[in-house]
């Protein structure tokens, strides 16, 4: 009963969410009853698959959700796919979106295996745990259920699992080749889980989620998330191995490694067969591939040397340019596997568009892979051979006691991966072969994840069919091999159920308990050498805020340059936020060039920052799916296709060679044939829903053989003809070798004919076949035609914006895309929904651009020796950077990213105080949008705003002729229809244009505009109005004496503003209250009176490095947040850092600020007085207030100082902010370092001058106390935090060159000492109080002021 | 015999009125590819009669008829000699015809039954050519056509050729030339003067499609490629004086030699460029007038690019440029101009056309004498008063974040050695723009008065002291300077009144000095940078007080006896009631407190204590208007004069275009090259 309720909502689920994210909810109430009502989506006790799954289903989910929403209409209906599939896969079924996501997932599981291979290692280790660790599991499993109902997520997954193998096995259970199925249930319950989450989250998560779709997210998911699973928990695989050694059967064993060691083989199966075929082809796919694996691993390693898993990592997953040589690998497989089964192809490909190889149902894919080998000999013969081969070595490494030799090669392939992190040797040889063949990988454990990730799902599952299929016992064996591979997904959460052991277990709850966030994640990622840990919070960071992980991005980023391990398990979620946001995507690359800086000779261990910011930089990172329209796991693949290929241009010769020499002709015919399919299917489909997206989505190629054929569209079909075409078309991309060619040539044309004879299901082929012309026409063309045609693709796309850089032209910033200026973009912002670039333009090159231009700014400023020129000069190119304003371009320094610059006020940019290094200030004007990458950029105001509306009155004065003669250019033969005759060049008589009219008295009104801005002193106004209304005859007499008390008055007054001093600019400009001048800029600026418009600030600074600043202002953020929590009222103000590379970036400018230099040299006066000058006497309120806040920041300052070891504390580094606040700024000097070569020149903890405890009110006064009290409790809430401190710098240390690391970890420590961690909080306040008095008293802080007085003249 | 070109022949055919094309269907294609000989056929315009000229009037039209059509083809050298023939024919004809009525000509030329649609072919194959892929030179004769056809009589407004100019606008094409960043600067010059003439055409009378165009233009790129154009000129003007200028610093014997040199050569050579200038002005002025956006333009700040090259073309090619093109850009002549000596170290500082102009001024405003440099000096004080009456230009120029170093040129006096600060302070505009009028004031007291002149400097001022006191702007400013200068005017009035009297309303000019000083007096509490200048305005006013007086007398002496001026003397007699009643008020207070110290003369400060402790008992006369000020309006009052500017401009270039077959011979060489 539970089973078959357990079993049904799932399917209910997947409908649904095929159908549509509404009726999610629905569903979901279907689903929820029998095992559980729905809780909150996160459980925290919960085992970490359920939160992993949860997430990954979700992004799944979205696909499914995407899919049926752009498919519905044209959605092939359940009776399609009916007959493939034999079962409950029918209810399932109905939406080939949903097995399209469950493929995908599928296609991330096999990655698993490798999990499982890890697993089955550490399982070697201790085999007698395992069996009760598997008891453990399972009871533990059932006792969450039992208990704990209320999550929904979790039992889904359980249930999942549970109920299938308490099920009886469906009918369809018998098939031998459902070897790999066991992953395919496996994700028949993650489909179901995805549902339920679903439901809990809601609708906007689902959106979220459909978001992150669009960037591949899935794949890498899911994949991740079992893997770390199954890593994680050593003990799955153990269990798994377990029960591979008491297997019955062959193919049982395969399925039981695959599941982790789950009993119910049967029912695994019979989930599998309702499942779509999809899935099981993902999982075949797996084991062929690895079959096909070994048989690269040889012929690769006798190919050449590869730098190692690194290596293969970057590239591979990257995407660059290891993947397509597997690609075409696997996808040669499939080819072949589908050929004969022209029939189930097609009905794959309408399941399907994207993907119809893949596709195909189980049967089919049995059947294809059977043929496939029957037909191609060689290639089965390369998989035996390659099989047994690696065999002995898996074998010896592990321990496994009771391995078959099919087992033994999975777990040879885990062990591998396994050792992948530590065996460099095992590693050297996978990662060759790994890069031979990435696809490849994929059936590999650990290091074949990454990859697996990238590569668009089709290929992978093609691959695997072949060898599921192989009817022989070695081919068995091969799929076997296989097979645990494709397995490992379920392993894992069977794992996560039978994780009982204790040390696991404490580290589970942590990470499901609501207590793990980003911190402490951020923290296990470091010091975690479990690659299962490493690869959970991997995944897991995709379901925390994306603000929450940004914060961390410096310490991933330099994990992820330093720790190749940490690399990998963040590599997916830092792709998919590249893909997903540019703002994310610039950021990760300047902080990567930033860090990556330090490592002056890239190798294999420390070249993945540069390539991964190589590939961001080269925009290989693109959203997958272009519209709305688009998203549909075809185009996935796409999206996957697109890095793939690029690689395949440069590698294909190379690949080509390879192929030949390692393996019979056959592999290339295939290759041949089945790249074509993958590109042109989703070509096609793409095609279909609008000719446009392909493009965006498609790189270069793919792109434009997209679109050629796009006009062809209507065509109906040829049959599956067009696969010859694109087969064609892909032996052009791949063969510069004319025989291959032909061979290739040869097979796929008997290939399509086959298909063409089939039960063609109109739609697909129909698509098609409009490409199918055009492309054939390519393929005769040749390669070089091809890439020419990218490469003017390309230049398209760049067309509009050829002038990108070049600040003269006035369209420096822009990208030349114009998706967002078309009439439908404009409709779209009108309603609210967002346009997506559908070009080819660049998305990073404007901001790119924009920052560029300002740091160069910086570097000419700094080829000048004084102020003055420097600031004629900044104003001189900001007014030429205005040129190109407004733009799709933002200030990478405010907190919120949606708004586009639209100007910038040029002259009041300010140099700032700095002796050979410009830093400067510069206000910048922003019109705030709802998404910066999408909304309309505004159009331009011209500077002169007041004249310029004035012109427009004169045009409708004119009207007739202003406007006639601007519209028609041939004004006069028209002239005679047009609204006003008289505007026409004869009729000189009849309007009489006067110029002088365009110098009319309005100026006067502005002026009277803008005197209502300035509401100062009315005196004089009223002197102003009286003379102008000065008609009455009597005369109006005025003294005097007022008028010079008026100006006395006014220049004497108390002036809240410094003097302009040349030689010191800034000062002005910093001591101008920010409302003022936001009001002023906004009265001048030809954008103020809109709605939206903002002022922001930014300091450029070009020749420091602003890495160390980034730390401490991570570091005060932190200790910020710290004393919040502990609702402390210490104060310090983090002002952002943008790190735009080692010796460049921004600052954000503490608003109302000036430095107590500026203070002490334009007021002259002491600290105390200036209070009273600026905040009234002693005991009024503002001075209390004020004096409050200066204790208050006091404190934290002092805390901060003393704890990072702030140095170079002159009081040019000091700010006083408008409310008392003091504000340390410049942040070179700290931990280990001081300036003057660390001679100690400011030996005192902290500066506190006996300045600052006058305007506390003396030594003893309640104030200074409240301050020790401050400092106290500061010091005791931060030693309570410092476990969220610690990390920051402690990551930061890792592999760094910055200048407070240098003298190592030694640093580090002093600053964990610094926190007092053993004392009493009476040891505490002793050691604050000497700290207190040493600060005090300390000479040096004298001795340092005058030290600066003398050589910088700083007061 | 002597050897006749082909192409000869074939021309004298066409004056036999003969028609070579009729038996020969690809002659017109041919002969658009042999090089025209555009001499010849002038001169054989020349020397017909008014009666076969109207007889061969079907060959004229034919041949205009069928190069014009050479112009839509896609050969480069036969549009090249189609726009040459075009050009010889215009010349030709409209020479011919002078005095005649332009409808004549248009008949003689085109006729008048096609004349309306073959113009319009004629100008959209020029406007393809502007805007389109073609070679820079190309692109380059096309201006120099329209420039021909454009000044093909001396009063543009009789051209009424350009009618057909206003219904078919090139206006577009003319702007993107200037937005060009890489064709603008070698085509921008023309561009801007064929613009500006094409402004010029009948503005007073109707309406002019192209002044409206350009008083709406907002293209932000045309407008700063319109001001750099101008600015560069302007600029390789102000270095060759500068060159002039520094010369006699090095030596007794090169001083001596350069003053001899200067006689003969250097001076005609300022007056060259002064005149080639004038074009320039008028450019200029045109677009301060008529645009408001070009302000923007006008205070753009750039680094200025060595004028002598053309800016280095960005690495990535424009849409509407060639690659190939990229040789033509540096060997690109840019005809007319002489090439300029190499720049000097300061101007890499950046700059704007602001701060170039008022350069420029500073050396056109120095000698008013001659009739062309007055005229040149008149149009920069018109500009100036445009700019002046700016509210951004203004606040630009009051911006003390945006500071200059403006290099003012002071004409050498007999009590001065005049000349140039080396290094001027950096400052705002503002305080250069008063530098210039200060200097301006002070130079022109001559017996030839530039009353004029005089006027509109005095307006100048009088409206930036407008925008400071409504805006509450302060600057520092030693206004000091200013009081002077106007004292020495009104003491210089008075001192050639007698003279003066008798050809200009020296009241009126009185008048405005006067005002100036009650702007000061009423409204310095708005304006005045701190109360100590205040005191000094009063000073100033004080120890001058004897020329007010006589100011004084001096009007009410006109206003007693029946004159032209006596209104003009009433007026001034009741602006000058403040700064009586100051006199009448401290000098007793003045002369009591020297008395009371038994001193016979007293210090500044010791007048500034007395004027201190004495405000509270002076009463002032808040006067009607004072910041009130007649916009500048060039109808009607300056008509003649621009209309005057425009005739001398028209024959200038006129003479700048009659040889181009010169240009030819290059162009077509470069195209050989090219193609």
């Amino acid at each position: 009963m539970a089973t078959t309720e357990l079993k049904d909502p799932p399917f209910h689920l997947t409908s649904h969410n095929s159908v549509r994210l509404p009726q999610l909810p629905s569903a979901s109430s279907a689903t929820s009853p029998p095992t559980s009502p729905p809780a909150g989506a996160h459980q925290p006790c919960n085992h970490q698959v359920s939160s992993d799954i949860q997430v990954h289903s979700t992004a799944k989910h979205h696909n499914h959700v995407t899919a049926s929403t752009e498919r519905g209409s044209r959605s092939f209906p359940a009776p399609v796919l009916g007959p493939l599939l034999p079962h409950p896969g029918k209810a399932l079924s109905p939406e080939e979106a949903a097995a399209a996501a469950d493929r995908e997932v599928n296609g991330n599981y096999y990655p698993h295996s490798a999990n499982s291979g890890v697993g089955v290692k550490q399982g070697s280790d201790l085999p007698s745990k395992d069996c009760s660790f598997a008891q453990d599991s399972s009871s533990n499993s059932s006792e969450l259920v039992l208990k704990m109902p209320g999550h929904a997520c979790r039992f889904g997954s359980d249930d999942s699992i549970n109920g299938n193998s308490l099920r009886p096995a469906p009918s369809n259970a018998d098939d031998c080749e459902v070897t790999a199925n066991g992953d395919i249930r496996y994700e028949c319950g993650d489909s179901q889980n995805v549902p339920k989450r679903y439901r809990e989250n809601g609708l906007r998560e689902i959106d979220f989620q459909a978001v992150e779709q669009q960037c591949g997210l899935p794949y890498v998911v899911t994949d991740g998330a079992l893997r770390s699973l199954s890593s994680s928990s050593s003990l799955s695989s153990s269990l798994s191995c377990q029960k591979s050694e008491s297997a019955q059967t062959g193919s049982h064993v395969t399925f039981q490694i695959g599941e982790n060691g789950l009993p119910e083989d049967k029912e695994n199966n019979s989930l599998n067969n309702h499942h779509t075929s999809s899935l099981t082809s993902i999982s075949s796919s797996a084991s062929t591939s690895s079959s096909l694996y070994l048989k690269r691993q040889r012929s690769g390693s006798a190919t050449g040397s590869f730098d190692g898993s690194l290596e293969r990592i970057v590239e591979d997953q990257v995407s660059v340019h290891p993947l397509p040589a597997p690609v075409l690998e696997r996808s040669l497989s499939c080819s072949v596997v589908e050929a004969p089964h022209s029939r189930t192809s097609t009905r794959s490909s309408s399941h399907d568009n994207s993907d119809s190889a893949s596709c195909s149902s189980v049967e089919g894919m049995i059947l294809g892979g059977l043929t496939s080998h029957h037909n191609l000999p060689s290639n089965s013969e390369v998989i035996d051979n390659a099989a047994p081969s690696p065999v002995p070595d898996p074998a010896a490494g592990e321990s496994v006691p009771a391995a078959c030799d099919w087992t033994t090669v999975p777990s040879k392939d885990s062990s591998q991966n396994a050792s992948a992190g530590s065996n460099k040797e095992n590693e050297t040889s996978s990662s060759t072969v790994d890069k031979l063949y990435p696809g490849e990988t994929a059936g590999r454990p650990k290091s074949l994840d990454p990859r697996s990730l990238c590569l668009p799902l089709p290929f992978r599952f093609l691959s695997s069919k072949t060898s599921s299929s192989s009817p022989t016992g070695k081919g068995k064996s091969v799929l076997e091999a296989k097979s645990p591979s494709g397995s490992a997904p379920g392993g894992p959460r069977h794992v996560s159920k039978a994780r009982p052991a204790p040390k696991q277990s404490w580290l589970l709850r942590l990470f499901e308990s609501k207590m793990f966030d980003m911190s402490i994640a951020i923290q296990y990622l470091y010091n975690s050498k479990e690659p299962g840990v490493q690869t959970y919070i991997g995944n897991r960071m995709f379901s925390f805020e994306e603000s929450e992980v940004d914060f961390y991005l410096p310490q991933l980023l330099n994990m992820y340059i330093h720790m190749h391990d940490v690399a990998e398990a963040i590599h997916p979620y830092l792709l998919h936020r590249c893909r997903s946001s540019v703002e994310f995507s610039v950021n990760s690359a300047w902080l990567l060039s930033a860090f990556s800086a330090d490592t002056f000779k890239p190798n294999w261990k420390n070249s993945q920052g540069i390539k991964l910011r190589d590939m961001i930089l080269n925009e290989e990172l693109r959203p997958q799916v272009s519209s709305p329209t688009a998203t549909s796991p075809g185009s996935k693949p796409f999206g996957n296709t697109q890095h793939s290929h690029p690689h395949h241009h440069k590698s294909h010769h190379h690949h080509h060679s390879r192929l030949q020499a390692g393996n019979t002709g056959s592999p290339a015919s295939f290759l041949v044939g089945t790249l074509p399919q993958y590109l042109a299917i989703p070509v096609g489909e793409a095609s279909k829903n609008s000719g446009q997206p392909i493009a965006t989505r498609v790189p270069l190629e793919v792109s434009t053989i997209s679109q050629p054929s796009t006009p062809d569209s209507s065509v109906s079909s040829l049959g599956l003809a067009n696969h010859t075409s694109h087969t064609s078309a892909a032996l052009a991309l791949l063969s510069t070798a004319p025989q291959l060619s032909e061979a290739a040539a040869s097979t796929v044309v008997k290939k399509t004919h086959q298909r063409s004879r089939s039960d063609a299901t109109a739609l697909l082929s129909k698509q098609h076949s409009e490409s199918s012309p055009v492309l054939s026409s390519m393929i005769l063309m040749g390669n070089s035609n091809v890439v020419r045609g990218a490469d003017t693709g390309r230049t398209r796309g760049q067309a509009g914006g050829t002038a990108v850089g070049d600040l003269t032209s006035g369209r420096a910033f822009d990208s030349g895309c114009c998706c967002y200026s078309k009439s439908e973009a404009v409709i779209n912002d009108l309603r609210g929904v967002e346009t997506l670039c559908q070009c080819d333009a660049p998305r990073l090159l404007p901001q790119q651009e924009f920052i560029k231009a300002l740091l160069n700014i910086g570097k000419k400023l700094q080829a000048l020796s004084t102020k003055e020129h420097r600031t004629s000069q900044l104003i001189a190119e900001l007014a030429l950077v205005n040129l190109n304003l407004p733009a799709r371009v933002w200030l990478p320094i405010s907190h919120s990213r949606n708004h586009h610059v639209v100007r910038i006020p040029h002259t009041q940019a300010v140099v700032l105080n700095s002796k050979e290094k410009a830093p400067f200030m510069l206000y910048v004007e922003v019109l705030k949008c709802d998404h910066a990458s999408t909304s309309q950029v505004p159009h331009k105001i011209l500077e002169n705003t007041l004249r310029f509306t004035r012109s427009e009155e004169d045009l409708t004065q004119l009207e007739g002729g202003g406007d006639g003669s601007n519209r028609s250019p041939s004004m006069a033969p028209s002239a005679t229809g047009s609204p006003r005759p008289e505007f026409s060049v004869y009729s000189s008589s009849c309007h009489d244009f006067d110029d002088a009219d365009c110098w009319s008295q309005e100026d006067d009104d502005i002026i009277a505009l803008a005197n209502r801005c300035r509401s100062s002193d009315t005196i004089s106004q009223m002197s102003t109005e009286s003379s102008t209304s000065a008609d009455s005859k009597d005369p109006v007499y005025i003294a005097a004496g007022d008028i010079r008390r008026r100006l006395s008055d006014n220049l004497t007054a108390p002036k809240k503003k410094f003097e302009r001093d040349p030689e010191d600019p800034s000062a002005a400009a910093l001591k101008e209250p920010w409302e003022d001048k936001v009001a002023r800029i906004k009265a001048t600026s030809p954008y103020g009176h809109l709605p939206n418009w903002q002022l922001m600030s930014v300091i450029v600074k070009v020749g420091d490095d602003l890495r160390q600043e980034l730390l401490v202002y991570q570091v005060l953020k932190r200790l910020k947040t710290s004393w919040a929590e502990e609702r402390l009222p210490l104060w310090i103000k983090p002002y952002k850092i943008v790190v735009t590379d080692r010796d460049s970036g921004m600052i954000e400018p503490v608003l109302n600020a000036v430095s107590l230099h500026q203070i002490k040299k334009h007021s002259k006066l002491s600290l105390l007085d200036y209070f009273i000058h600026e905040f009234g006497p002693v005991n009024s309120e503002e001075f209390l207030t004020a004096q409050r806040n200066f204790v208050e920041s006091c404190a934290g300052y002092c805390l901060v100082c003393y704890l990072l070891q702030l140095k170079d504390r002159h009081n040019g580094n000091i700010l006083l902010d408008s409310e008392g606040h003091i504000i340390h700024i410049d942040f070179g000097f700290i931990l280990s370092i001081s300036p003057g070569k660390n001679l100690g020149f400011e030996n005192s903890p902290f500066k506190l001058t006996h300045e600052f405890v006058e305007v506390m009110g003396g030594l003893g006064s309640d104030m200074f106390e409240y301050f020790k009290i401050l400092m106290l409790q500061g010091f005791v809430a931060s030693r309570k935090h410092m476990d969220k401190i610690l990390p920051l710098v402690e990551i930061m240390q890792t592999g760094s060159q910055l200048p407070c690391f240098s003298k190592g970890i030694s640093a580090i420590r002093a600053f964990k000492d610094r926190f007092h961690f053993g004392s009493t909080e009476e040891q505490l306040q002793l050691i604050v109080d000497g700290l207190v008095e040493s600060s005090l008293h300390s000479l040096t802080t004298k001795l340092y002021d005058g030290f600066q007085y003398f050589t910088n003249g700083i007061l | 015999m002597v050897l006749k070109e082909k192409v000869v022949q074939i021309y004298e055919a066409f004056f036999h009125g003969e028609d070579p094309s009729v038996s020969n269907p690809n002659f017109w294609d041919e002969l658009f590819l042999l090089k025209v000989n555009t001499q010849f056929i002038e001169s054989e315009i020349d020397k017909l009669s008014g009666e076969s000229l109207n007889n061969l009037k079907d060959n004229f039209n034919l041949l205009f008829y069928r190069a014009s059509q050479a112009l839509t083809g896609d050969n480069n050298i036969r549009k090249i000699n189609a726009l040459h023939t075009l050009c010889a024919l215009v010349r030709g004809i409209f020479r011919k015809s002078h005095g005649n009525c332009g409808f004549d000509v248009i008949n003689l030329l085109i006729g008048f039954d096609s004349a309306e649609s073959v113009m319009q072919s004629l100008i959209e194959s020029i406007n393809m050519l502007l805007t389109g892929d073609v070679p820079t030179n190309l692109k380059q004769l096309s201006l120099k056509f329209m420039l021909v056809l454009v000044t093909a009589t001396d009063n543009i407004s009789q051209n009424t050729i350009l009618e057909y100019l206003l219904i078919n606008s090139v206006f577009e094409s003319l702007v993107q030339i200037l937005g060009s960043r890489t064709i603008g600067p070698v085509l921008g010059h023309d561009a801007v003067l064929l613009l500006t003439l094409l402004v010029q055409y009948r503005k007073y009378e109707s309406a002019n499609p192209y002044v409206v165009k350009l008083s709406i233009l907002d293209d932000e790129l045309a407008l700063t490629g319109y001001a750099q154009i101008v600015s560069n000129l302007l600029s390789e003007f102000n270095r060759d004086y500068e060159n002039q200028s520094e010369e006699p610093s090095t030596g007794w014997f090169s001083a001596l030699a350069s003053m001899v040199g200067s006689m003969f050569v250097a001076e005609e050579k300022k007056m060259e460029l002064m005149r080639a200038n004038d074009s320039l002005l008028l450019a200029l002025y045109e677009a301060t007038h008529l645009n408001r956006n070009f302000i923007t333009a006008l205070t753009h700040s750039h680094t200025p690019t060595p004028a002598t090259t053309p800016p280095t073309s960005p690495a990535i090619a424009p849409s509407t440029v060639t690659p190939s093109e990229g040789s033509e850009k540096n060997s690109s002549p840019t005809q007319d101009r002489p090439a300029s000596p190499a720049p000097t170290s300061v101007t890499t500082q950046p700059t704007n056309l602001l701060v170039t102009f008022l350069q420029y001024s500073s050396i056109v405003t120095q000698e008013t004498k001659d009739l062309t440099r007055y005229n040149n000096a008149k149009l920069c004080l018109i500009i100036l008063t445009c700019i002046a009456e700016d509210q951004y230009a203004n606040s630009i120029m009051h911006d003390v974040n945006m500071t200059f170093r403006v290099m003012l040129h002071k004409m050498p006096m007999r009590h001065r050695k005049g000349r140039t600060e080396v290094n001027p302070p950096s400052r705002p505009l503002i305080c250069s723009l008063l530098d210039l009028m200060v200097e301006f004031v002070l130079s022109h007291l001559m017996k030839t008065f530039p009353m004029d002149l005089y006027v509109r400097c005095l307006g100048i001022i009088h409206r930036v002291l407008c925008y400071q006191k409504k805006l509450r702007v302060r600057i520092q400013y030693p206004w000091k300077q200013l009081w002077t200068a106007l004292i020495s005017l009104l003491k210089f009035l008075l001192s050639h009144e007698g003279h003066l009297v008798k050809k200009h309303n020296i009241f009126h000019l009185a008048s405005k000095v006067v005002n100036v000083f009650n702007l000061f007096v009423t409204y310095g509490d708005t304006f005045l940078p701190n109360p100590t200048s205040y005191d000094e305005l009063y000073y100033e006013i004080i120890r001058m007080h004897q020329i007010f007086d006589n100011i004084y007398s001096m009007a009410l002496r006109y206003t007693t006896t029946e004159s032209e001026y006596k209104d003009s003397a009433a007026k001034l007699i009741n602006h000058l009631v403040n700064i009586r009643a100051i006199i009448n008020h401290f000098s007793p207070k003045v002369e009591a407190w020297t008395a009371a110290n038994h001193l016979s003369s007293l210090t500044e400060e010791q007048v500034l204590e007395v004027v201190r402790g004495n405000y509270d008992t002076l009463t002032l006369k808040l006067q009607d208007s004072l910041d009130q000020f007649e916009r500048y309006s060039e109808k009607p009052r300056e008509t003649p004069f621009f209309t005057n500017q425009v005739r001398t401009i028209i024959s200038d270039v006129r003479k700048s275009v009659t040889n181009l077959s010169s240009h030819q011979h290059d162009a077509l060489l470069e195209l050989s090259a090219i193609s």
